[in-house]
């Protein structure tokens, strides 16, 4: 049962990555891209590519898989935000982001297969159940993601700045901030921490190209559970859901699962609305 | 008043003409119909998902027709082969088979070669009145009443699973008995089959799951099974991640019972995933007869020899198996079989063939058609092989229980 629960929140601490990466993208562009799984799926290829088939050190592929993530959130941004966001204030970044997340997952199956493929340990550990690696990594970096960017958001002017964004880009812009060169860096960051998720996660998932689509999803559903904009929300939105659906697996089966998150979701939405951590946005009439 | 005539009996100039014309061509006909080249269209996925195992099919058909045009080609004719890439598209491998049979001119089609493509290329291939050899195993494919000129050029799913199923309660002698699939349509079908052929010995599946291919950990699963009791686990997905995340989880819990399932579970794409190799002891796959070795290591000796005569290009195809490119052979052997016994190439002649030969020895195996069973391949010559047991040849020695 502690393997079934630890693996759960392993899940659950890959969730929250994914749901902390739509949080910093939403601070300054209040867009929940359906490219955010994709971060992952980029970061976790490219490690596992420069480890295994280049023969490189793992620090080198955790580098590239940072480098990676930072190209791709910055390309997100530049084509598929930037201009949809300041042409129109209807939802086609929906549209845009999803396109871009389609082209980029193709293109990775065109170059490296369909096929997944191994992941390198990070660490040299023989499996040790329920202290192994693959899965207190996501665990622990979920954590010191969440931890990091309070820090950041608190005590550096850049978060200040993503702050500031979230609250009112037309204030922000009319005191001076380059809300665009903010916006792209808020995507850089978001496509780092989450090509990072996908290197913690690597042992779990495989280097996939499938892994996006499906993560993007899960990670949604925890962000929504905890709440948007809330780092603790994102963090117990993941555990909840990572803990429930292994749970149901072991005591109801496998073909439960989707509809047990599922209906988390909407029973939240139903009865929280903002989330566990989310505040009720109050609008003046 | 102008008189009009109308003819109504007679023979007319133009009427003499055109008809020595038709009798002129139709006496030439017969000398250019023996001339020309045989055309047998082919679909066949070669980018796109299932690629790998779909060029090695390629290769084996390509092979197989050139051997034939080497010998004289069928009736004296060479054979033309008018293939399509359909991409593992559905859409695509329709408006190919529409293409093919319809423009084409094409005298049989072979493929569409996986399940999901070749489902809805059924009726049209049908409805042109051509022979269709379909290479899918899913049951469905093959109605000699509603597709009488469909004929399956592999096994069909079924008897992977009750051979295995066979395999687990005589050879494993396990009563207990997990089922985990995948949550594709291929996936549940299988899963439903497991359970019919277990019910048919009078037992149940002490635990079944159907789980998302895609979930990033099985260890829940795999604990639930243990939980339950199960001796045995039996999965069914050609999906390499859920595979090698299932044998992953049954080793890092030491939890040594054996598992049986899809030959994907014998890819060397599985065992890179593995955290050892060691896991891939006590697994096994369905494989076929014509893969297992004699004992002197030797594979059969028509398959033997189209891999010695084919040695300098068959490298890159012998990853993904013997049966992928054996399985592009069967379908140019059995048509070939069947356009000789008939004499011609008219496909109810060809399907009449067919149903008539007592057997077609092809390499990939026995086939055997009557009026009422288009499926062909024989039981026997599937059987269950030790995944981490691969021959440098490709083949696999008789099975060992671990």
């Amino acid at each position: 049962m502690l393997l079934v629960i630890i693996s759960g929140l392993a899940l659950g601490g890959l969730y929250g990555m994914t749901a902390l990466v739509y949080n910093v993208m939403y601070s300054t562009s209040k867009v929940l891209s359906f490219g955010t799984g994709q971060f992952a799926m980029v970061g976790g290829i490219c490690a596992a590519w420069v480890v295994l088939d280049l023969h490189w050190p793992v620090w080198i592929g955790l580098i590239a898989c940072l480098l990676a993530g930072a190209v791709f959130g910055w390309l997100s941004e530049l084509i598929a935000v930037r201009r949809i966001v300041a042409a129109s204030d209807e939802h086609l970044w929906v549209l845009s982001t999803l396109a871009l997340a389609t082209m980029v997952q193709e293109a990775m199956s065109l170059v490296w297969g369909t096929d997944p493929t191994p992941f390198p340990r990070v660490f040299p550990q023989e499996f040790a159940g329920v202290l192994d690696q693959k899965f207190w990594l996501p665990l622990l970096l979920s954590i010191a993601m969440a931890i990091g960017l309070q820090v950041f958001y608190r005590h550096s002017m850049t978060g200040k700045l993503f702050i500031a964004m979230s609250e009112d880009t037309f204030a922000a812009r009319a005191r001076g901030v380059s809300t665009d060169w903010m916006r792209a860096q808020s995507y850089i960051l978001a496509g780092v921490l989450g090509a990072l998720s996908g290197f913690a996660a690597g042992q779990l998932t495989f280097a996939d190209f499938a892994l996006g689509t499906a993560l993007g999803l899960s990670g949604f559903i925890a962000l929504a559970v905890g709440g948007i904009g809330s780092s603790v929300g994102a963090l117990v939105g993941g555990a909840i859901l990572g803990t429930l659906t292994a749970l149901t697996t072991y005591y109801f089966g496998a073909q439960y699962q989707k509809t047990i998150a599922i209906g988390l979701l909407i029973l939240l939405l139903v009865v929280r609305p903002q989330g566990l951590f989310g505040t009720t946005q109050v609008r003046q009439v | 008043m102008q008189k009009i005539t109308t003819r109504t009996t007679g023979i007319g100039r133009r009427t003499v003409l055109s008809g020595a014309t038709g009798l002129a061509a139709g006496l030439a006909m017969p000398a250019i119909a023996q001339n020309k080249p045989i055309r047998m269209g082919w679909i066949a996925a070669v980018t796109g998902m299932f690629a790998s195992n779909a060029q090695a099919q390629d290769w084996g058909f390509r092979q197989t027709v050139a051997d034939l045009n080497e010998n004289g080609g069928l009736l004296g004719r060479q054979i033309e082969i008018v293939m399509r890439d359909s991409a593992a598209d559905p859409s695509k491998a329709v408006s190919f088979a529409k293409e093919l049979v319809y423009n084409e001119n094409i005298d049989v089609l072979c493929g569409p070669i996986n399940s999901g493509e070749a489902l809805p290329t059924l009726g049209i291939v049908s409805g042109a009145k051509k022979l269709h050899l379909i290479g899918g195993s899913v049951e469905q494919l093959i109605d000699p009443v509603k597709y009488p000129l469909g004929f399956r050029n592999l096994n069909a799913n079924g008897q992977w699973i009750k051979v295995a199923v066979k395999f687990m309660v005589e050879d494993l002698k396990k009563t207990k008995i997990a089922i985990i699939n995948d949550n594709t349509g291929y996936g549940v079908l299988s899963r439903d089959l497991v359970t019919q052929f277990l019910a048919q010995r009078n037992m149940k599946p002490v635990y079944s799951a159907t789980v998302d291919p895609n979930k990033p950990d099985v260890t829940d699963e795999l604990l639930k099974a243990k939980d339950a009791g199960a001796e045995v686990v039996t999965e069914w997905s050609n999906a390499t991640g859920f595979v090698g995340r299932l044998i992953n989880a049954r080793g890092e819990q030491a939890w040594n019972v054996p598992i049986v399932g899809h030959p994907t579970i014998l890819q060397e794409q599985v065992a890179k995933l593995l955290s050892k190799r060691s896991y891939w002891d006590n697994v096994y796959g369905v494989g076929y007869r014509h893969q297992v070795v004699d004992a002197q290591g030797k594979l059969p000796a028509n398959v033997q020899a189209f891999m010695d005569k084919h040695k300098d290009t068959i490298g890159p195809y012998m990853a993904a198996g013997i049966p992928a490119f054996l399985q592009g052979n069967a379908a140019v052997t059995i048509y070939a079989e069947g356009v000789k016994k008939a004499g011609d190439v008219d496909p109810f002649k060809v399907k009449a063939a067919l149903e008539s030969i007592p057997v077609i020895n092809a390499p990939y195996g026995p086939f055997i058609y009557t009026p009422t069973d288009h499926n062909g391949f024989q039981d026997d010559g599937i059987v269950l092989v030790n995944a981490n047991a691969q021959l440098p040849n490709g083949g696999y020695p008789p099975v060992k229980i671990v």
